[in-house]
């Protein structure tokens, strides 16, 4: 499990100056908007749970991707290494991936708000980062069993399915936070954040649910592994 | 003598192809080379020696034991270099000794640093920037630096010029002198084979031909040159292959009693591997 993990951390380590930018555009997008409309950013957390979740999801398919393209998986097998251990490798580092960056976000948003605002909402803080986790486990648990067992692109529509899951989610959430009456679209418009519609239970509930699943489809990963000839 | 590897009765059927029925035997501190054309099922032996695809049937035995219990355990003692080097492009080699340092009980540094520096691998540079070669040597670096008994080669010799290539066989040949170590080898190079191998296994179409000692297969066997007549004349069951052409047939027989006035000569393990497959027999 730690070779694996060693490796996809220098593959993360190889994109380091892209996660820098990244990083370094989402704090100048963070200041001008508090500069210009520090409401805006209290309410708007859209944007920083976007970016602090999206960044970890996309690393992880490119990692797949890489891994398939220079026939990893090929070699991986002839490694000492057992199939649950790759497994659990995988999945070890795209949870730390994941609450690493969402920790970022929301320190990002903690430390923004004390400076520039009136003090940071510590349930927003807890929000921002618990919600996307969850989604992220959601989506990761949903996909990667087909990668073990299908590969690389049935993997990819696995994870498009997992998305759309999540976003069908999230919006079933809101509808029963709000109302069924309630104009989501209106709502955000207004640049309420989605996550503002989340209450604190539904978060920790998510976060649960989110949590059984990865490691449900880690255990399932392991049985799946390659079971047909890819 | 134990048995490195031992493949019994392994079948593994494809919609187009089927590696049938293949049964053969790697003695420890020996060297066995697979030959055969392109698709004939050398690669997937490998595979089903390191169980990367399923097979239908049949048994696998590495190192004394079956494939398919606690192999994560056997593959310490197991280097491997496949026909391609499977490290990610982003990679440098303190990253790779960093990597096989948390895989291989056993890794050595130390050995790493010396096969890096014996095959001029650049430090500071991305796989990426390596050639194929390079590439090639740096999988059979890995290999060679973490004590392994066996070591299995798909077309690791591929791509390399001659002088690299003899320089590896030596160190191949260093590996075996040590009576517990062994190679499996697939190559098309087959001058490559003739150098280092004891053993030879020859899959055609998915069928093992034979799989024997070197020595005892050059022996076996002689490449004849000989009018229509005189070729007609000889015994059926002697005749493992011939060419015909306008002027003249030529043919790979068994040893035996040789007529007057055909030339004979001994045949390389590559003239042997062309008959069989290509020949009009």
């Amino acid at each position: 499990m730690k070779g694996t993990f060693i490796k996809n951390l220098i593959f993360l380590r190889s994109g380091s100056m892209k996660i820098f930018l990244i990083l370094m555009l989402t704090l100048e997008f963070a200041v001008t908007l508090i500069l210009l409309l520090p409401d805006a950013f209290m309410r708007n957390s859209v944007l920083k749970s976007l970016i602090f979740s999206v960044f970890p999801l996309a690393v992880t398919v490119q990692m797949f991707e890489y891994n398939s393209r220079c026939k990893w998986d090929i070699y991986v097998d002839s490694l000492p290494l057992s199939r649950s251990g790759i497994v659990r490798g995988t999945y070890a580092f795209s949870i730390v991936l994941y609450a690493a960056m969402l920790a970022f976000g929301a320190a990002v948003y903690i430390i923004f708000s004390a400076l520039f605002l009136h003090g940071p909402n510590l349930d927003n803080a807890f929000t921002l980062f618990c919600f996307p986790l969850a989604i992220l486990m959601f989506i990761t648990g949903i996909s990667l069993p087909f990668y073990y067992k299908f590969g690389y692109s049935i993997f990819k529509v696995a994870m498009l399915v997992g998305v759309g899951c999540a976003g069908g989610i999230i919006g079933g959430i809101i509808v029963h936070t709000l109302g069924e009456n309630a104009i989501i679209g209106e709502n955000v418009g207004r640049g309420n954040s989605v996550l503002n519609f989340i209450p604190p239970e539904f978060t920790l509930i998510s976060l649960a649910v989110g949590a059984i699943l990865y490691l449900a489809s880690m255990l399932l990963s392991g049985k799946l592994y390659k079971t047909v000839d890819l | 003598m134990k048995n490195a590897i031992e493949i019994t009765g392994l079948t593994k059927k494809y919609k187009s192809f089927t590696l049938d029925n293949i049964s053969l035997s790697l003695p420890s501190g020996c060297v066995m080379g697979l030959i055969g054309e392109n698709g004939a099922g050398k690669s997937t032996i490998i595979k089903l020696i390191f169980n990367t695809i399923k097979r239908d049937s049949g048994e696998i035995k590495v190192l004394g034991r079956d494939n398919r219990d606690r192999f994560e355990q056997v593959k310490q003692d197991v280097g491997v270099v496949l026909d391609e080097a499977c490290f990610p492009d982003c990679v440098k080699l303190r990253d790779i000794d960093a990597i096989m340092r948390n895989i291989y009980k056993s890794w050595s540094k130390k050995q790493f640093d010396s096969y890096c520096e014996k095959f001029s691998l650049p430090r500071d540079k991305k796989f990426k920037s390596f050639s194929r070669g390079m590439k090639m040597k740096t999988s059979i670096a890995v290999a060679l630096s973490h004590g392994a008994k066996l070591l299995v080669l798909d077309e690791a010799t591929s791509g390399l010029d001659p002088i690299i290539r003899d320089e590896i066989l030596d160190i191949f040949n260093e590996f075996t002198r040590d009576e517990e170590h062994s190679i499996l080898v697939s190559s098309h190079i087959i001058s490559d084979l003739e150098k280092i191998c004891d053993y030879i296994a020859f899959i055609h179409k998915g069928k093992l031909k034979f799989c024997e000692e070197k020595d005892a297969l050059l022996e076996r066997y002689w490449v004849i040159h000989c009018g229509e007549e005189a070729f007609r004349a000889l015994p059926h069951n002697r005749i493992a292959g011939y060419k015909k052409s306008k002027y003249e047939v030529e043919a790979l027989i068994t040893d035996g009693a040789m007529p007057n006035g055909i030339l004979a000569e001994r045949p390389s393990i590559e003239d042997i591997m062309l008959f069989m497959s290509r020949g009009d027999k």
